[in-house]
């Protein structure tokens, strides 16, 4: 049984960072930020349905190679890995990203359930269309979620009968 | 399509998950290839046929798949009528992707 939740498990994570970058123990002290979406961000949700993710987890982020050398080191400890082409994948330019952590050196910040959503389906609409089904199932479709739908010109009828 | 047929679209599509798919996803939380927001305690062995099974429910579990028989096959019900896919990755062979999902990342 897993003892900690993700979410415990990334802030652990960036609180290590942060210790570690201020002790000047990765090169030159700098402060880097983690945009956290993708599945992860998913699982920290209050989705209201249950979810599997896999041990990636994608962030944009300014930090260096370095850093994300020591990052994933860390996440390696929770069975978890960084996933390196992270930068290639597509969110909504208006996501909105809240606080997970905020130290001296590192901050990090998680992305809205609705903007998650919508790029899976708009990415991998095959692999995500459950999700889909099981968020419209779950009456979580809110105005926002109905909103980017639209804007987005996403066909869902497509995506849950698997036509896409 | 308006929403409420969306809505109505999505329940009929639901796929019921059974007893066997949370014994797959028990295992694959328990060797670290999955993880859940919610709790799976099973450690036994499970069949290539629930994992199949349950990876129609959740594709992430067929991603993760050949990793698993590769790396923990201790989890697995032996058998001697695997999928020709499956078994040419157990034999070697190293296909882009496996049931169109790319599976190499995890092995």
């Amino acid at each position: 049984m897993e003892t900690l939740n993700l979410k415990s498990k990334l802030v652990t994570v960036f609180e290590e960072l942060d210790t570690k970058i201020s002790l000047g123990e990765i090169g030159k002290k700098e402060h880097v930020e983690f945009n956290i979406f993708g599945q992860s961000a998913l699982l920290e949700a209050k989705v209201g349905f249950e979810l599997e993710q896999s041990k990636d987890i994608d962030a944009y982020t300014n930090a260096s190679n370095i850093f994300l050398f020591e990052f994933n080191d860390f996440l390696k400890k929770f069975q978890l890995s960084y996933d390196s082409l992270s930068r290639e994948a597509w969110m909504p330019p208006e996501t909105v990203y809240r606080i997970l952590y905020e130290g001296d050196f590192v901050t990090a910040r998680i992305a809205d359930l609705e903007y998650i959503i919508v790029s899976k389906i708009i990415n991998a609409p095959t692999k995500n269309r459950m999700i889909l089904i099981n968020y419209l199932n779950a009456g979580n479709a809110s105005v926002l979620f109905k909103d980017l739908v639209k804007k987005y010109n996403i066909n869902l009828e497509k995506v849950i009968n698997g036509d896409v | 399509m308006n929403w409420e047929e969306i809505e109505a679209l999505a329940r009929a599509k639901t796929k019921k998950r059974d007893a066997n798919f949370y014994k797959v996803i028990g295992v694959l939380v328990k060797v670290g290839l999955l993880h859940t927001n919610y709790v799976t305690t099973y450690t036994g062995k499970v069949s290539v046929e629930d994992i199949l099974k349950a990876g129609e429910i959740e594709p992430r579990i067929l991603e993760v798949l050949p990793a698993l028989m590769l790396n923990f096959g201790e989890y697995i019900v032996p058998s001697k009528n695997l999928p020709k896919d499956l078994m040419a990755i157990l034999e070697g062979e190293r296909p882009v992707e496996f049931r169109g999902l790319n599976y190499r990342q995890w092995i």
